[in-house]
């Protein structure tokens, strides 16, 4: 390690720790232990911190470090100090003004810490790191160690779960010498912001704390005028603010941590919080430059290749936001193929983001086959390969809470589904994880008001493709109010509409889903069909007398995966489901319908998306779509309105309304 | 006011009371509320008070053996609790623990929320935890000889260090400060485990239970013939709290009874 830059992290650690040091003796790791977590907590609470520090030395005089440290004790000299210090790079400068005070042999000097507000992390000074590596037997481990986490902000605490198995050596030292080499920052998890007079915290993370929403979990449909209203005034009433909590570990009494994000672990206020670099910032070497291939032989309709023009263009563009607003079975996922090929071509990172575990699991053999030469990383709660190098990450948008400031181009799939804009903390993810002059593009069939609003206003670039793929029209949903179906169900009489949907599921040997508002229901619905409903068909017409299994699913089932697989397999002829089988899950050959289409559970984008089930197929391009409510209600005529409106609409980019 | 349960997130709408007429809720700011303010219905049913059960360990009968059911002054204690009396004959130590007392029982679901609060270290939960210690000692506070000190069974060093925070403790002290009785840390010591104690047997974790608490060499207590309420997690086997129990017997404690959330 250069001497210098020894000497320059050895007063980082010297105007905090108060502790005498002899700093002659001090190897690199021993450094880090005693230094750099306490610099780091000095930095945590007082982000803003303006002010004088003590030191204390065992040298002689201010001369005497000024000698060690190469006249760099205000260190402005950009050429000894390591990145993180430099007045272009740095998190603060240092001023000495040193009233030298003798005390036994121990000096305090005064430094002076001016904080800068804005760092410009894009100075870089390469020639420095080349001489590290030079100068110093590069470690393998620690190369990859960086590698792994490029562009990620993530606790020192999952840096250690994560590669103290796999590190031999101590990670804290492999840490140390990534800092020096400008690798990654130092950060707080728990930032301040001003939000008007008020000094807030907030969790950086997640952003609990800036108040975006405050009405945290609830099902979307949940959501009235009334409720909205009532939002505006909890956001004031109660606000989002981090608890405290006396820390054993830093010893504060008033610790924050954040209570929304624990799931990926705790963000204290005293946990260091590593900011990696990546992309082209990052030093550390990339292989020889990647063959990209773009390996797809699809044939795009006229509508879709209509709409991968404008995508292109807006990819090139100046804007930063793209609505892709295609109904459903348009094939919206080939229509990004090529700008992902133009990213991908560029060196330039992409992450594929959704919601749904289910879609990012359908998309993965997708793109591998597409892009067969490019790294793909699939992250979602249970996925193996969470910290690895990549180009295309393909993330559920919980996971995208690791990332910061990396991809030039995220592409959110499904963007209405359910959880992204219940809670607020995965929107802020997803816009975290994008760099500030990355793009999105938000890819949907059912967008919400706001996001047509925004549309509306032309805030957002969009493209509408009104038709699929095929050219065929959606199907429109038939619409029969069956009455008081919950009672009916209870007393087993017969709701003459399921017998006909059943009976022409099994006339042409068709599949089908039936959707329920809640799971309580389910069982009873199922059993309903299998003993009430399926007995009379087959009384009424006697040559349906084949096996016709029935199976229902629900979020929380612990053979969920495995039963959609079977229905996928055409094991299961009739599905009976919740909203959670609304997107993703297509079979070819089936029918819908939905039990109960008035509940509140069901709001008109859940509906479209229910009815695109049916007739994706270019050999299969018609289907039934019934809904069976207790009543008529708007927003049941509103999905087949817009379903018409759709199949009435020729061009792309047709207007909004 | 709707507000969002605390075990499932959903919204709910806690039941109104008359009480909450006539006070405003701002003004009266407590932190300890009954059960159904901080549940919804669907969670409460899942949360199962323990009542009527084991005298000494108050571990419910419901699907216990008749075999494993013994009489104990006129009323019936478990065969763990067996196995601790005949200990303390052995021991000649008259009794160590006199009672423990656990609020809830150790199901799936009691045991999904205690691992958010101690591994995933939700400390907000233990508003909750001391609400459900306070309403129980409310029914119950007559049983027992006044209570001069509350304290916590402490954690060792390292796995303090390690979780940021003691989760007996946290609970504990709202308890203290709400029943207004004196509370310290400072009566015990706890060394280092190497492993955990859920994974070992009773005999082992009975035997290394006895050496692993120490006196605390800074106590500012004087405990001497007084009573002493302890506070923990869970009671599983009672080793930890009958080995701490016995420490404090032995500095001269009279009665010492026992705080549990989950049994």
């Amino acid at each position: 390690m250069g001497e210098k830059a020894f000497a320059a992290y050895m007063v980082k650690g010297r105007f905090n720790t108060g502790q005498v040091i002899d700093w002659s003796l001090l190897t690199p790791a021993s450094c880090w232990k005693r230094i750099d977590l306490t610099f780091w907590q000095s930095l945590t609470d007082r982000a803003l911190f303006t002010g004088t520090w003590t030191l204390l030395g065992k040298c002689a005089s201010l001369a005497a470090i000024r000698q060690q440290m190469g006249q760099a004790v205000g260190l402005t000299d950009q050429k000894c100090v390591p990145r993180g210090y430099t007045p272009a790079v740095d998190r603060q400068t240092l001023f000495s003004t040193c009233g030298v005070l003798h005390n036994g042999g121990t000096v305090n000097n005064k430094v002076t810490v001016h904080h800068a507000d804005k760092k410009d992390s894009s100075v870089l000074l390469v020639d420095k790191i080349a001489a590290f590596f030079e100068s110093e037997d590069c470690d393998e481990e620690a190369l990859r160690l960086a590698a792994a986490f490029a562009g990620r902000h993530v606790l020192l605490e999952e840096v250690r779960q994560v590669w103290g198995k796999r590190a031999r050596k101590h990670v804290m030292f492999i840490l140390q010498k990534l800092y020096l080499l400008g690798c990654f920052d130092w950060d707080a998890p728990i930032a301040r912001q001003r939000i008007g007079r008020k000094m807030t915290a907030f969790c950086q993370r997640c952003g609990y704390g800036l108040n975006t929403s405050s009405l945290a979990i609830r099902s979307p449909a949940a959501f009235s005028s009334w409720q909205r209203l009532r939002r505006t005034w909890s956001q004031w009433w109660s606000p989002e603010v981090l608890p405290r909590s006396a820390c054993a570990r830093c010893g504060s009494e008033s610790c924050l941590f954040c209570p929304r994000c624990l799931q990926m672990g705790k963000v204290r206020s005293c946990e260091p919080y590593l900011k990696w670099h990546g992309g082209r910032r990052s030093i550390v070497a990339r292989p020889e430059q990647r063959n990209v291939q773009f390996r797809w032989q699809g044939q795009l309709s006229p509508l879709q290749q209509e709409a991968s023009k404008r995508l292109l263009r807006f990819a090139r563009g100046e804007s930063d936001q793209f609505l892709l607003w295609a109904v459903t079975g348009a094939g919206k996922t080939e229509i990004w193929f090529e700008t992902i090929y133009h990213f991908l071509l560029k060196d330039k990172k992409v992450l594929v983001a959704s919601p749904r575990r289910d879609v990012i699991l359908e998309l993965e053999p997708r793109l591998k086959e597409v892009f067969p030469h490019t790294t793909i990383s699939v992250l979602h709660g249970e996925s193996e390969q969470k910290y690895e190098a990549a180009d295309l990450f393909l993330a559920t948008t919980h996971q995208t809470l690791r990332f910061r400031d990396y991809f030039d181009l995220v592409i959110v799939d499904e963007e209405d589904a359910f959880p992204y804009h219940v809670d607020s903390m995965l929107p802020y993810a997803v816009q975290k994880a994008r760099r500030a002059c990355g793009k999105i593009v938000y890819v949907t069939a059912t967008p919400r008001r706001e996001m047509i609003d925004a549309v509306r206003r032309g805030e957002i670039e969009h493209v509408l493709i009104p038709r699929r793929y095929h050219g065929h029209p959606l199907p429109v949903p038939r619409l029969k109010p069956v009455g008081r179906w919950r009672k009916s169900i209870r007393q087993k009489e017969i709701l003459t509409p399921l017998v006909q949907f059943l009976t022409e599921l099994l006339a042409k040997n068709r599949f089908g889903y039936l959707f329920v508002p809640h799971v309580h229901l389910l069982d009873e619905v199922l059993a309903y069909m299998q003993n009430v409903i399926l007995p009379y068909v087959r009384d009424l017409s006697p040559q349906f007398q084949q096996a016709f299994p029935m199976e229902s699913v629900h979020a929380q089932d612990p053979l969920r995966t495995e039963k959609v697989q079977r229905f996928r397999n055409k094991q299961i002829r009739l599905l009976m489901t919740t909203t959670i089988l609304e997107r993703g899950v297509t079979i070819p050959f089936s029918d819908v319908a939905v039990l109960g289409s008035d509940d509140q559970v069901f709001d008109t984008a859940a509906l479209i998306q229910i009815a695109g089930r049916v007739g994706r197929k270019a050999d299969d391009f018609e289907g039934n779509v019934w809904f069976f409510p207790e009543q008529r209600t708007l927003t049941q005529m509103r999905a087949i309105r817009q379903i018409e409106r759709w199949n009435r609409m020729n061009v792309p980019g047709g207007d909004l309304s | 006011m709707s507000m969002s349960c605390l075990a499932c997130h959903h919204a709910f709408v806690p039941p109104f009371s008359w009480r909450d007429l006539f006070t405003v809720s701002v003004l009266r700011s407590e932190v300890l509320l009954p059960v159904e303010q901080w549940l919804c219905v669907q969670c409460r049913s899942k949360l199962v008070l323990l009542r009527d059960g084991c005298l000494l360990c108050s571990r419910s009968f419901h699907d216990l053996d008749s075999r494993y059911v013994a009489e104990y002054r006129g009323g019936q204690i478990c065969f763990d609790c067996r196995r601790w009396l005949e200990w303390e004959e052995a021991q000649q130590s008259g009794r160590v623990l006199t009672w423990n007392r656990s609020v809830a029982q150790y199901n799936a679901w009691m045991q999904d929320l205690l691992t958010r609060y101690k591994f995933r270290g939700d400390e907000r939960l233990r508003y909750f935890f001391a609400s459900l210690l306070y309403s129980h000692w409310n029914g119950m506070a007559q049983q027992m000889d006044k209570v001069d000190v509350i304290a916590p069974i402490p954690l060792s060093a390292k796995r303090l260090k390690e979780r940021g925070f003691n989760q007996s403790a946290l609970v504990a002290r709202l308890l203290a400060d709400k029943i207004g009785i004196a509370y310290t840390e400072k009566l015990l010591l706890r060394r280092d485990g190497e492993d955990k104690q859920s994974k070992k047997g009773r005999e082992e974790r009975l035997k290394e239970m006895l050496q692993k608490f120490l006196n605390n060499p800074e106590q500012n207590v004087d405990i001497h013939g007084k009573n002493i309420l302890l506070v923990d997690d869970i009671y599983t086997t009672g080793a930890t709290l009958y080995a701490a129990a016995y420490l404090l017997k032995k500095r001269g404690a009279k009665h010492i009874y026992a705080y549990t959330l989950a049994r």
